[in-house]
Parts: structure tokens; C-alpha cells; sequence
């Protein structure tokens, strides 16, 4: 994935670059807000992470013009301001997430990791499969209109697999997107969390099926 | 252009100004009503002496008509002009008439009054003369004889000058007294004004005279009536004192927990430098990022804190939407690093829940309780519920960790109360929480569910505060 980082404080902004690489993204790095707008308008990026203080152009105005432009890409923002009006205020301007300075590194990679994932099958709110409702804003699951219990992990395992319908993503593929490469946990876990998920999908006309030695996939019964 | 200035009338700013004022109105007031009264009884009591004598001198005339052969003569005594004449500022004449009101005797300009024709009845009245205006009286007398017969008129006439004399030596004395009674009055109460006013001068030059770090009760010889004023005085510097001691060892307990773990890194960074294997090094990193997040954890909070005391005494309230707000917290207040998985329970009964409050603090508290569920204690759930009763709206966190054992629960809302493990929290998420909670008429309390969750139980006033006193 092609990510452009937008920070001016070089430790911050290196730090950022090199946790994302780690990931295996590419990532390009403007240090103010007016090279950040040029680059936003001749390429094609799949995440932002914006810092709001910046020479030049504020990330504020760079998210608004963003928006202007009818783009959709997610916009992770980073501040260092105290008042939280400030993370209200990017939130109502269009930006997806957004992170107190000074953060954890882990914690800024699961963000971004969240953030594509929830960008991959679009931007609706509501995916419909089946009897299945899955509120993305709310992060509830409805089956047959009554909520069920689904545990964080499941409910981004079960997102992956209702962003596409019918594909088949590999236990590497699933593994990547929940926990990222250096993450301890291994292809036994993703049996384990799937085998949970298909007993709470029992009786929602959808089912979760192995395509043995490729991957797992989500259809309708 | 001209400013045309409205000149109203102000009160004055003080009570003794105010006192001064109102007293001086009455007793102006009431010297006024009195020299009134004074002048018209002064005036009755003249005319009335004078009108007597007048009366007599004009009956002795009267009595000196007499009858003969058909002739009307009069001879009036001397006596009766003796009195008239006492009065030397004074002119007076008379005149006195036939029945068929030839003049007898005297000045003839004088007409009797018409009305009425008995004997010896003295009838008064003013005339004009000479641009002075005079006392008359008039009596007729009925004379009989052989060939004289019918009623004969007696008139005198007097100038007023002796009257007014007397009135003015009248009004003169009374005045005096009135005056100087009012006055008398007057001062007195002023007097008794200021002496009841006294204790509060006395108070204010205790408060004057202190010194800043002075907080202790006043020392005061105070009367009954001032005692409530210096309790309440002492009262509030109790309570100053309270919070500016609470503020001191806030500050010396935030010094300790900044200063430490930067003490803690300056050496790990020196070590750091000196350490020759890449395995020790590792070490040292982790320590130095350990450290690093704690002091990240208390900015936040002591930020937090700030705020939230800032916002508390100066933001007003407004409806806040609780459902919304709720799933932003357990956005933002979930790490999304977390290394166990959890069953986040949120389904509000109604899809909108409004309360009068501040959302920026509410969510700042929210935030806190909710990572201090999901960081310390939630180890597979937690489980959040906002419920609407009569007089709160009680939102409820609740995980299936180990919680805060009940002895300390009563400790746990006081900042860096709460004994910590090392890598944990620094101990204000749960102070700020119940700050705020307090600032919406609500509490902060602690308790156990029947399936053994820990649960932190927030409540807000669903009225503001301010109404519900009302």
C-alpha cells in the first residue's frame, strides 16, 4: 500500500516512516503542508498520516482541501495540541482516526493496519450479507436483527472477510491484516478464531468455508 | 450635537449613606409636619385672643346707645378703646348706626354686616381698607323707647399687625424647639447607625490586617448579630485552606511521579552508553520506553486534570448526547495494540441519551474509566451500559478483571491514592472521573456484579444542577 506520511519534526517524522515500512508499505514523507497538497493532487495514496502543526500549510486546511476534492482516502492525524477540541474538530473535517503525541509505535500500526482494513470494501457503514448486519461505526453484529456477541478480533476477522464476499484470503493474508508481520501470533490462532466465529454465525444464512491448502472465505448458505 | 445627559438619581453605595439618607428625609419630613401644625395653631390662638377684645370693645360701645325723645345718642366709654389701643402698630375706628343707618358716631366708610339682627351677637369678618386688610366684628343692638325703635349697629375695625406679631413670637419658639428636638433626633440615630455598623468595620480590618498565608479562623470580638458573617468567613477560609493543603501535596506527589521516571531514564541513557552487549542494550531500551510511557500516561492525565478544572468552573452546559459520545470513547480509549482479545459489550437501550453537561469533560472522565477497565483490569469482557433513571442518567463500565478491592474504594477517587504495581497508571483517571462527575451532579462509585465484574458506576444529573435547586 502507498502511504504518505506529512510530519516536520524529523525524529517524529523518521520514527512514523520506518514503522511503516516495517509493515511493507511504501511510504513517502513531506515535511510541510505545501509539498503534502502538491503530492496529495498528482498521486494516488491509500492512507494519509497527517501531523496538524505544520509550516507552511496546517494540516487542518491540507485535510479540508482533501476533502474538497471529493477524495476518500483515510486521514490518520497526529497532534501534539492539548484541548481535545482539536481532535473533535479533524474528526467532524474528515478524518478517519487520530493520535495523541507522544504515542506508541505498536499502537500507531495497528491504527493504520485498522484503517485500511476498514477502507478496503469501501466506505459504506453498513455491510449486509446474508441475515448479517455489520454496523462498522458502531462495531456491532446483528444476526437476524439481534446483536451478538463478537470479540474484537472476530469482529475485524469477520470485517476482512465481508469486504469481499466469495474471495479467498490466505491464513498469511489473514494473519498480515489482524496482526501485522512481526506479531507472535501464528496460523493456529487464525484456526482457533475462526472456528469461534462460525459457531456465532450459526443460523445467519452466511458461513464462513475452508478452501483446503488455499485459504478461508465467507458465502451465503 | 449637545450630550444630553439623563441626571439620575443614585443611591448612595453604603449602608450608613443609605441610613443617613432615609433619616434625614423623616426627621425633615416630620419638622415640616410639625412647624405646619404649629403655625396653624399659633395663628387660631391669636385670632381668637385678639378677636375677644375686639368683641368687648365693641359690646362696651354698644352698651353706650341710648334712646331719648326720639334721638339715638351714643358716649362710649374710654375704656373701650383702652385695650384696642395697646396695640400702638395698630389702626382703629368704628361706626356705629341709627336703625335707619344714619351714622351716629365714627368713620362712615364702616358698613355693618347684614345678617343676622340679634340682640348682643357679635359678628366677625375682614374688610379691605387703605391696602390692609382688617378685623371687623359687628353688633346690633335693639333699642326701644317712646318714639325711637329698631336695631342700631355697632362696628369696630382693626388692623391685623399686633396678630401677626404675636404669631411670628410664637412660631419663633416653637420653631427652635422643633429644630433643635429634630436635630437631637437626628444625630442620635446617625450615632446608633454607625456604632451598629462598627463590627463590620472591625471584621474588615481583621481581614485587611492579614497576612496571604494567614488562613486561620478570625479573631474577632464580634456581637451576636456579626457571629453567622465570621462563622461564614471562617468557614470558607477553612475550606481555602483544605484545598490550597490538597494543592500542595498534589504538586509534591506530581513532582515525585515526573521527576522519577526522568531520573530513571537519565540513567538508563548513560548505562546505554556504556553497556558493551547488544542483549543488555535491548534491555536498557525497554526499560527507557517503559518509562517513557509512563510519563506520556501522567502529561495526558495531569493535561487532563487542567482541563477539566478549567472547563468545570468556566464552561457552561449544554445537551450532550451520551450514545454517540460513548462509542467515540470506546474508539479512542481501546488501544487498538491490544494483545488480548475482548468482547466489547455496548447496546444502549435508546438509541439517544441526552444530558445537560460538557462533552469535552465527559469524555476526558469517560476515557479514563474506560482505559483503566480495558489496560488493568477487562481480561476477556467488558461491558458498558447507560441507564436512565428518575432523577440520573447512570452509565455503568464494567470488566471481569480483578478491579479495586472494596477496602480502597473510598481512596481511590483521590489523585495518586491507589498503591501502583510498577508500568502501571499513575492514579488521576479515576479522580478526574469523579470531579467531573461531581461538576454534573453525579458520583462516582464502585461496586461488585452478581457474576463477580468490577463496575465503576458514573452518574449525571438529568437537570442542571441550578434548576434542581430551584
Amino acid at each position: 500500500m502507498r502511504i504518505l506520511v506529512v510530519e516536520d519534526t524529523p525524529d517524529v517524522g523518521e520514527g512514523v516512516v520506518e514503522s511503516l515500512e516495517a509493515m511493507g508499505h511504501a511510504v513517502d514523507w513531506a515535511r510541510d503542508g505545501k509539498t503534502a497538497d502538491e503530492w496529495l493532487r498528482d498521486s494516488n495514496y491509500q492512507l494519509v498520516v497527517l501531523d496538524l502543526m505544520l509550516p507552511g500549510l496546517d494540516g487542518l486546511t491540507l485535510l479540508k482541501r482533501l476533502r474538497e476534492r471529493r477524495s476518500e482516502t483515510p486521514v490518520l492525524v497526529l497532534t501534539a495540541r492539548s484541548a481535545i477540541d482539536d481532535r473533535i474538530g479533524s474528526l467532524d473535517l474528515g478524518a478517519d482516526d487520530y493520535m495523541v503525541k507522544p504515542f506508541d509505535f505498536r499502537e500507531l500500526q495497528a491504527r493504520v493496519r485498522s484503517l485500511l482494513r476498514r477502507h478496503s470494501g469501501g466506505r459504506a457503514i453498513e455491510l449486509r450479507y446474508g441475515n448479517l448486519v455489520f454496523d462498522r461505526s458502531a462495531r456491532t453484529v446483528r444476526i437476524n436483527d439481534v446483536p451478538a456477541k463478537l470479540t474484537r478480533r472476530e469482529l475485524s476477522l469477520l470485517e476482512i472477510l465481508l469486504a469481499r464476499p466469495t474471495m479467498v484470503f490466505s491464513k498469511a493474508q489473514l494473519l498480515d491484516q489482524l496482526f501485522g508481520f512481526s506479531a507472535e501470533p501464528t496460523e493456529n490462532n487464525i484456526e482457533v478464531l475462526i472456528t469461534r466465529l462460525r459457531r456465532k454465525l450459526a443460523g445467519s444464512g452466511v458461513e464462513i468455508t475452508a478452501q483446503r491448502g488455499v485459504g478461508y472465505r465467507i458465502v451465503e448458505t | 450635537m449637545t450630550a444630553i445627559r439623563a441626571s439620575r438619581f443614585q443611591l448612595p453605595r453604603s449602608i450608613f449613606g443609605r441610613l443617613r439618607l432615609l433619616l434625614a428625609t423623616v426627621f425633615l419630613v416630620g419638622a415640616l409636619g410639625a412647624l405646619v401644625a404649629a403655625w396653624t395653631l399659633s395663628r387660631k390662638a391669636a385670632t381668637d385672643a385678639y378677636d375677644q377684645l375686639l368683641i368687648s370693645s365693641a359690646a362696651q360701645i354698644s352698651e353706650a346707645i341710648s334712646a331719648e325723645n326720639g334721638r339715638y345718642a351714643v358716649l362710649p366709654p374710654d375704656s373701650a378703646f383702652e385695650t384696642l389701643a395697646q396695640s400702638k402698630d395698630d389702626r382703629f375706628f368704628f361706626a356705629v348706626r341709627t336703625p335707619d343707618g344714619t351714622l351716629l358716631t365714627g368713620e362712615s366708610k364702616l358698613n355693618p354686616a347684614a345678617e343676622p339682627l340679634r340682640d348682643g351677637l357679635p359678628v366677625l369678618g375682614y374688610i379691605r381698607d387703605d391696602g390692609e386688610t382688617m378685623r371687623t366684628v359687628t353688633i346690633y343692638r335693639f333699642i326701644a323707647s317712646l318714639n325711637a325703635k329698631g336695631w342700631c349697629s355697632v362696628v369696630v375695625a382693626q388692623s391685623l399687625n399686633a396678630r401677626y406679631h404675636l404669631i411670628a413670637r410664637l412660631m419663633l419658639r416653637i420653631g427652635a424647639i422643633i429644630i433643635f428636638v429634630g436635630a437631637l433626633g437626628f444625630l442620635a440615630s446617625l450615632e446608633a447607625v454607625r456604632r451598629a455598623l462598627r463590627p463590620f468595620d472591625r471584621i474588615g480590618y481583621a481581614l485587611a490586617a492579614r497576612r496571604v498565608q494567614d488562613t486561620g479562623p478570625l479573631e474577632v470580638d464580634s456581637p451576636s448579630e456579626t457571629q453567622a458573617l465570621v462563622e461564614t468567613i471562617n468557614h470558607t477560609f477553612h475550606r481555602l485552606n483544605e484545598r490550597l493543603n490538597k494543592l500542595q501535596s498534589f504538586a509534591g506527589v506530581a513532582a515525585h511521579q515526573i521527576r522519577t521516571p526522568l531520573a530513571a531514564l537519565g540513567a538508563q541513557a548513560e548505562l546505554l552508553l556504556i553497556d558493551k552487549t547488544a542483549q543488555s542494550r535491548r534491555t536498557r531500551v525497554e526499560r527507557i520506553r517503559a518509562h517513557l510511557a509512563k510519563l506520556s500516561r501522567l502529561t495526558n492525565q495531569l493535561l487532563g486534570q487542567a482541563m477539566v478544572s478549567y472547563r468545570t468552573d468556566r464552561i457552561a452546559h449544554q445537551e450532550v448526547e451520551l450514545v454517540e459520545l460513548m462509542r467515540h470513547v470506546l474508539r479512542d480509549a481501546i488501544p487498538e495494540s491490544l494483545d488480548r482479545d475482548l468482547a466489547v459489550e455496548f447496546e444502549p437501550a435508546t438509541p439517544r441519551i441526552h444530558v445537560p453537561g460538557d462533552d469535552i469533560s465527559l469524555r476526558e472522565a469517560l476515557v479514563n474509566l474506560v482505559n483503566n477497565a480495558v489496560t488493568h483490569g477487562a481480561s476477556t469482557a467488558l461491558r458498558v451500559r447507560i441507564d436512565e433513571e428518575p432523577r440520573h442518567i447512570r452509565i455503568s463500565i464494567a470488566d471481569d478483571g480483578p478491579g479495586i478491592p472494596p477496602e480502597l474504594w473510598s481512596a481511590a477517587t483521590e489523585p495518586f491514592q491507589l498503591p501502583r504495581a510498577e508500568g502501571e497508571g499513575v492514579g488521576l483517571g479515576l479522580s478526574i472521573a469523579a470531579d467531573v462527575a461531581k461538576a454534573h451532579g453525579g458520583t462516582l462509585a464502585f461496586a461488585r456484579t452478581a457474576e463477580g465484574f468490577f463496575e465503576i458506576r458514573l452518574t449525571i444529573a438529568r437537570s442542571a444542577p441550578l434548576e434542581k435547586a430551584a
